[in-house]
């Protein structure tokens, strides 16, 4: 008996925590749809993430392979993974992406993401 | 005449442990890197001083101090002698190798208590950690190399003297010192051996030497706040704000551009920061770093922390190729080599370049 309870315990935890992760993202997604972004692709996302726009991209900091922890390119500090597999805290605060998305977009590529742009970055990554 | 026993065991085993500590604090000094062997070779010379002055009081006739004859008209007697080449026999000590054995004993100890004195103020560490402020730790930094340079001069005369002495008697000092043994007429008083008391100041000194030697930094921690380490420390180390001055901090929280980055804080976020950099920064003097910080910084400040003219200074032997190492990358990532950037110290004994780099410069 007290192993039933243990057992659904624990998948009501994980379903939960993924579904804390889901409420960000999918509130998120829906709001890029509302300000005119169309269907969002993980692989357009992955394209975005490695390809290079002026002398930088996503990879310089965060790595390829993103169950690793990466290095911030300029200080060398340690950036926890990003893949939401092994690092379950990401993408689970909606407020922290978009700060992030802010701040990274415009050290990386100069400027602003668009709607359709973070859409597919975060297709791309909550599958990681 | 015979072998005679003067200087038992303990007495020559103390006297060679000092020479052992001296020379090795003495090669240790100066290098931030051997802090630990220094303070190691220190506190071993002080226990060692301390056991003199016991063994000088309880110990064998030869040892005890008030068995030296220290008598001023005695000294002039003697210094007299060696004009002429013809001393008065002295079984131990003579008289102004007592006097000398005082001063010797003497100046050690000041050595010893300015030391753990640099040691308390500067590096906030040791004994006398709390009690003195980076100004006093620097002021006796320079007592401690004044008697450091005395010493170097009396030691001189002393190995001088001994050379001396071997001759006048006729009778070699250093083997006597190595075995205890001299050669003197059969009614000459004696000194036991005393093994035991000297397996004891082995011991002691081999476990104070290994004690201090591995004995880590005891930190008090610094002025800490949460959302501070939490913001300032996602792109970079949270730079401790005893590091600049304030008016460097409120320069920096001012403008949007944090060195080509968006600061991108929001109001509440920033009065919380900007409050407590402020309030810890380098006017504090809560590090040695900090005070020299505080002394040394012009105005207005640099905002970038390798700006400073400490920072300059402390850094200025390191090779190029040790910033651009892939486990350095850059100046900002003190991390690398200094092991408590973290909690913001800075300390001298915490310093260490990672094993894969060599820095050619030092």
């Amino acid at each position: 008996m007290k192993k039933i309870i243990l057992t659904m315990g624990c998948l009501l935890g994980l379903s939960m925590s993924s579904i804390a992760a889901e409420d960000a993202v999918s509130s998120l997604l829906k709001s890029y749809q509302a300000e005119g972004a169309s269907a969002a692709s993980a692989e357009q996302g992955k394209q975005q993430w490695q390809q290079k726009q002026g002398d930088r991209s996503c990879v310089d900091c965060h790595g390829t392979d993103l169950t690793q922890a990466g290095k911030h390119v300029r200080t060398s500090k340690v950036i926890q993974a990003m893949a939401p597999s092994v690092n379950p805290k990401r993408l689970s605060d909606a407020k922290k992406i978009e700060k992030w998305f802010k701040r990274n977009c415009k050290w990386t590529y100069d400027r602003v993401c668009s709607a359709q742009e973070k859409a597919n970055f975060l297709t791309f990554l909550k599958g990681q | 005449m015979q072998a005679v026993l003067i200087w038992d065991l303990p007495l020559r085993l103390f006297h060679w442990l000092l020479v052992l500590s001296f020379a090795l604090a003495w090669g240790s000094a100066g290098d931030d890197r051997y802090l630990n062997l220094h303070l190691s070779a220190g506190y071993v010379l002080l226990a060692l001083l301390l056991f003199r002055l016991v063994w000088g009081i309880y110990g064998g006739h030869h040892a005890r101090f008030k068995f030296l004859p220290l008598k001023i008209q005695l000294a002039i007697d003697y210094a007299k002698g060696i004009a002429r080449q013809q001393t008065p026999h002295y079984v131990g000590h003579n008289p102004l190798g007592s006097w000398a054995v005082l001063l010797l004993l003497g100046l050690l100890f000041l050595l010893s208590f300015s030391g753990i004195s640099v040691l308390g103020g500067e590096e906030r560490q040791g004994l006398l950690k709390g009690w003195l402020s980076p100004a006093m730790g620097d002021w006796f930094r320079h007592v401690h190399l004044l008697i450091f340079q005395s010493l170097q001069i009396l030691l001189s005369l002393h190995i001088i003297a001994v050379f001396i002495e071997s001759y006048l008697q006729q009778s070699n000092l250093i083997k006597a010192m190595l075995t205890g043994y001299k050669s003197l007429p059969e009614t000459s008083k004696a000194s036991r051996q005393q093994p035991w008391v000297a397996a004891l100041l082995l011991f002691g000194s081999i476990s104070i030497a290994l004690g201090v030697y591995h004995q880590p930094a005891n930190y008090e921690p610094l002025p800490d706040n949460q959302v501070w380490r939490a913001y300032c420390g996602e792109c970079h180390l949270a730079y401790h704000p005893s590091l600049l001055p304030a008016a460097a901090w409120q320069a920096m929280l001012a403008q949007d551009d944090h060195f080509e980055e968006a600061l991108d804080m929001d109001e509440a976020t920033a009065l919380e920061i900007l409050a407590f950099l402020t309030e810890n920064a380098a006017e504090t003097a809560l590090t040695e770093a900090a005070w020299k910080i505080k002394q040394t910084t012009p105005t207005p400040a640099p905002l970038r922390i390798t700006k400073t003219p400490h920072w300059q200074e402390q850094h200025q032997h390191v090779a190029e190729s040790v910033w651009q190492h892939p486990q350095v990358i850059s100046r900002s990532n003190c991390a690398a080599c200094h092991q408590d950037a973290e909690q913001g110290w800075f300390q001298d004994s915490a310093m260490r370049l990672p094993s894969s780099i060599t820095n050619e410069d030092s």
